[in-house]
């Protein structure tokens, strides 16, 4: 089984270094990287939601965009539809989002494996035709622009100081979510549900309880990247964004509840500094991820092991 | 990973801080080039890029723009909106651009003119033309080099107004805003001009449809003599090649967007007749002077082919916005937008713009015509061309108020 996120001072010295340093960027890199890290944390948290899934509840979701565009559009079309306050309308953000995750959580969970699978991507696909073709609601393809400031009109490295301790809280209450007893049994069911199911557990409860929590913070996510934008757009809830997340997760290592962390870090540098050193980035892109796969099955995340610098872990083979 | 990552970021990041500061005379004058490099757009979004390049070319041969050189900072959209209004808030904040231009896809173009409004940075359009930035996206930074969506829509009505032998007509579209708005502005002017021409329900299609065969099926269901079909690049070609095998042509005359782009790929696949074409700077149909010969003659030598409408477009826009920045001897925001409104700009796609800063708005013409094949050239172009003045397709200031007003 997967097992509870364990803090050892030594991860502790290292997560502290690791915040001070990106604030430390933050605050002397110029806007411009400021930028760039409130996008990385964002999409951090966004695979941080993805992992908790995928590591724990071992679903593999092909529609997990659905409730970062859901959060999205929640909160923007909260501000611009029904004139709700800015400040309500950031909580309305991801209460949209969870309230998708049950109602296409319910449908999801009543099918296991790959049939689980298809149903998520069929359910992003109607979430994201909604958005793409509602001219009237939701401003259809060309999105919902310039209803306010970007980032709250915050400057760039404020606003992202405010994602960095966003992320922080996420990341904290994903912790303790899964060292609660809850945590425990989304983790049983996640390995056998069967088993589960005799020792009294109901797994699809149980189930519909990760897929809606996870659609919760992927809410969150989605509703700073609006912010972020100061816009919407039905790609939010595209394809594109899914397949990220979840490129993110398998490369950040899907036995780490930092794989989501620090796989949305690697894949965006690379994203970031790919189309800047070679016109085929796209192809350089694919052959770098390709080598992280092959090299590191179980991601970044197991590096150190890698290297002989830990014992290996028990958990997903 | 992460340490060294930051740490080489933020080294680049200071370097390019600095490197910003001060801005001494004879500096580079810098333009974010927002465009999709790849993804839909990417086969016009290149020729937009290849003229923009032309234009500095020349404008650095003549000393740049107010004595300062002029530098093209390329980003790839990648034809997505949120990746656009990402680089170009890069662009803003890190790389110190004082003009942004080069986008394509509508959703990108409002993603960075809301940008272009939070940095108050000259947002020039020349290949996006969704009015939607002219009415309820506007901000006063933004200029449209072009005739807009509606424009070009209300030009093909007054086109098909006058073929008083056409009596039932049926609209196609892409199905996203271009299209839709195509169709609907098209079917309003034309219901004013001619009420007695019948218009069929629309038949819409999926963006980029290569199977167009149930489409046109349905479009030829009502026996039109003519289908406005509101589709570009792939869609269309696959629209003239498969149209072809259901006899369309014998049956209908098509009217459609025609760019150079387009007729060089359909090339001896372009039926003979019966296919009308909107223009929005064919080279071959334009006011031909010292300038476009030179133009062309420079295009063919650099990239080695005949420059398409994007490229015309991409060249003046530079240009415009290059005779602004020196009419107001500044390339700060206000002042050049202010000479934008205030100049009269001679193209070469037309001469005597002016730019209404009611919606920034230029008073682009729209060109149709009809298939041609002309043996000086080695693809099809267009005859009988027909110019039509931009302020004539205009809306007036007050309905696009009420328009504005509707959409709060």
């Amino acid at each position: 089984m997967t097992a509870a996120v364990r803090m050892t001072p030594a991860r502790w010295t290292l997560l502290v270094l690791a915040l001070i340093g990106a604030e430390a960027a933050n605050r002397f890199g110029g806007a411009g990287l400021s930028l760039a890290l409130s996008e990385m944390l964002i999409l951090a948290l966004f695979a941080s939601s993805l992992n908790l899934l995928m590591t724990y509840g071992h679903m593999v979701s092909f529609g997990h965009a659905a409730y970062f565009g859901l959060g999205a559009y929640g909160f923007t079309l909260a501000v611009t539809r029904a004139g709700v306050p800015v400040e309500a309308a950031l909580v309305l953000g991801p209460l949209v989002a969870t309230l998708g995750g049950i109602v296409f959580g319910a449908l999801c969970v009543r099918l296991t494996e790959i049939y689980f699978a298809m149903l998520t991507l069929a359910c992003a696909q109607i979430t994201y035709t909604v958005l793409f073709q509602w001219y009237g609601f939701t401003g259809g393809d060309t999105g919902i622009t310039g209803f306010m400031p970007a980032r709250f009109g915050l400057s760039e490295a404020n606003f992202t100081s405010l994602v960095l301790a966003v992320l922080v809280v996420g990341l904290a209450i994903l912790a303790r979510i899964i060292n609660s007893p809850l945590g425990l049994s989304i983790r049983s069911v996640g390995q056998d549900r069967w088993r589960a199911e005799a020792l009294g557990l109901a797994p699809r409860r149980v189930q519909l309880t990760v897929f809606a929590i996870s659609a919760f913070f992927a809410g969150v996510a989605g509703t700073l990247y609006a912010v972020f934008q100061g816009a919407a757009f039905p790609d939010y809830a595209g394809l594109g964004f899914t397949l990220d997340a979840l490129i993110m997760v398998v490369i950040g290592g899907l036995r780490s509840f930092w794989g989501g962390v620090v796989g949305a870090i690697v894949f965006s540098q690379l994203r970031h500094w790919a189309p800047l050193v070679t016109n085929h980035w796209g192809l350089a892109l694919g052959l770098i991820l390709l080598a992280i796969v092959i090299l590191l099955p179980h991601g970044l995340t197991s590096l150190a092991e890698r290297l002989g610098l830990r014992q290996p872990r028990g958990g997903r083979q | 990973m992460l340490a060294r990552n930051l740490i080489g970021a933020s080294a680049l990041a200071i370097a390019a801080a600095l490197a910003g500061s001060a801005h001494a005379e004879g500096k580079a004058l810098k333009v974010g080039y927002v465009t999709g490099l790849t993804g839909a757009c990417a086969p016009i979004s290149e020729d937009g890029l290849n003229g923009a390049k032309l234009a500095v070319k020349d404008l650095n041969a003549a000393g740049g723009i107010l004595g300062r050189p002029v530098e093209l900072v390329v980003r790839d959209s990648q034809t997505k909106p949120e990746e656009g209004g990402k680089q170009a808030r890069e662009l803003a904040a890190a790389e110190g651009i004082e003009m942004l231009t080069g986008v394509c896809s509508s959703a990108v173009l409002l993603a960075v003119n809301a940008v272009a409004a939070e940095f108050k940075i000259p947002h020039v359009a020349m290949i996006g033309s969704t009015q939607k930035a002219n009415i309820e996206a506007f901000n006063p930074y933004f200029v449209q080099t072009q005739a807009n969506a509606t424009m070009e829509a209300f030009a093909a009505a007054e086109y098909v107004a006058k073929k008083t032998d056409w009596k039932r007509i049926t609209p196609m579209g892409f199905d996203y805003e271009w299209g839709h708005t195509s169709v609907d502005a098209f079917t309003s002017r034309l219901k004013e001009l001619r009420p007695d021409i019948e218009i069929a329900a629309p038949v819409f299609t999926k963006v980029g449809e290569a199977n167009m065969g149930p489409y046109i099926t349905a479009a030829l269901a009502n026996q039109p003599d003519a289908i406005f079909a509101a589709v570009f690049g792939g869609g269309l070609v696959s629209l003239i090649k498969q149209g072809q095998s259901f006899g369309m042509f014998q049956k209908s005359n098509l009217v459609t967007l025609l760019t150079v782009d387009t007729l060089q790929s359909m090339g001896d696949a372009m039926p003979k007749e019966k296919v009308y074409g909107i223009g929005r700077a064919p080279f071959f149909a334009l006011d031909q002077g010292a300038e476009l010969s030179a133009f062309i003659e420079d295009y063919r030598a650099a990239y080695n082919e005949y420059p398409t409408d994007w490229a015309i477009n991409g060249y003046d826009a530079m240009m415009f916005y290059a005779q602004a920045a020196k009419a107001a001897g500044s390339a700060e925001a206000d002042p050049v937008m202010a000479a934008f409104a205030g100049s009269s700009f001679d193209g070469l796609k037309a001469k005597g713009l002016t730019m209404r800063p009611f919606d920034g708005q230029m008073n682009a013409p729209a060109y149709v015509g009809e298939v041609n094949f002309d043996p000086a050239y080695p693809f099809p172009t267009m005859k009988n061309v027909e110019k039509f003045d931009g302020a004539a397709l205009m809306f007036s200031e007050e309905t696009i108020q009420a328009m504005r007003d509707a959409a709060k």
